[in-house]
């Protein structure tokens, strides 16, 4: 009791400057641990944008990659279409070609029916001739 | 995350444990403590997150209840007596075997940042590393011994930086962050 009875030079408590002094140390403490935690995920902040940024650019340049791989395959893509429509254009051609070897072998065959029609024609001409001729 | 950092962040929370176990200003110890909190969410999350932060301090308040007597039986010495024990040794199973306390303790320091499971699902691997580390950096210790100067403080340095780096590096391979 007698240490709370006693005053300090300008009659204030001194428990009670005992404790502001406590309460203070403690603040500080605190104000100062944040301030470091703080500081140090600041730290880890702009490591971790760092490496993102470093990742995005890994990211880019492997897309870019990706890019240049995919225009070669629509490149070849496009190759193998064009080939296939010259097939197809050549299956066209030659199927329009039989169709015309077809007609010809037609008009041929009619061609030697007709010929043969005279062959025969001219052979009974040429027989009744003989025979009449005989 | 690549194994050099994960190395690096666990000799770095092997550091900040022994500094919170020693006899520095209650600034540095604080802050320590808080430090080691935030690189183990930042290991189990594999990317800057602000909740880090948060974990410090979830990390401080789990450092709070004392293991000074599980530990000072897992050290050799004689068991305490019944008025010594730690506040959390409630059951028979925690005051006589010691190995499953410190287990217990490690995962009671760890418990904090399930707080953080919302945001950050991978801290559930904080307690479990812990509760692994503790006994584990404890029995290296006890292995240790023959080699350790008691009085300078070495057994000190073996048990807090072996813990403190220990669960670092199981947090990280638990939550599956390490890019080998």
């Amino acid at each position: 009791m007698a240490a709370v009875k006693s005053t300090s030079y300008h009659g204030e408590d001194r428990r009670l400057v005992s404790i502001e002094r406590e309460v203070g140390n403690a603040v500080r403490k605190w104000v100062l641990v944040v301030i470091g935690a703080i500081a140090v995920n600041a730290g880890a902040f702009i490591w971790g944008a760092a490496t993102l940024h470093t990742t995005v650019n890994v990211h880019t340049v492997a897309l870019t990659s990706h890019e240049s791989q995919i225009r070669q395959i629509q490149a070849t893509q496009r190759t193998d279409v064009d080939a296939r429509r010259d097939f197809e254009l050549r299956d066209q051609r030659i199927a329009g070609l039989e169709r015309s070897l077809d007609r010809l072998d037609q008009s041929l065959n009619t061609l030697a029916g007709l010929l043969n029609g005279v062959a025969v024609d001219v052979a009974v001409i040429t027989g009744k001739k003989k025979d009449q001729g005989g | 995350m690549s194994i050099t950092l994960v190395v690096v962040a666990a000799v770095a929370c092997g550091i900040f444990d022994r500094v919170r176990g020693s006899d520095a200003g209650s600034t540095i110890r604080a802050l320590c403590t808080v430090l080691a909190g935030n690189v183990l969410v930042l290991l189990a999350a594999g990317e800057y997150t602000p909740f880090a932060l948060v974990g410090g301090f979830l990390w401080w308040l789990g450092e709070k209840p004392g293991w000074g007597t599980p530990m000072g039986m897992y050290a050799g010495y004689d068991p305490a007596p019944t008025n010594s024990y730690e506040k959390w040794q409630v059951t028979d199973a925690l005051k006589k075997n010691y190995r499953l306390a410190v287990a217990v303790r490690g995962l009671m320091w760890g418990a904090p940042m399930l707080v953080l499971y919302h945001w950050v699902p991978q801290v559930v691997v904080i307690p479990l590393a812990m509760a692994v580390a503790f006994p584990a950096a404890c029995e290296f210790g006890q292995l240790q011994r023959k080699h350790i100067d008691f009085k300078k403080g070495d057994y000190h340095w073996v048990t807090e930086f072996t813990r403190g780096a220990m669960c670092a590096g199981l947090v990280a391979l638990l939550s599956q962050q390490v890019v080998w």
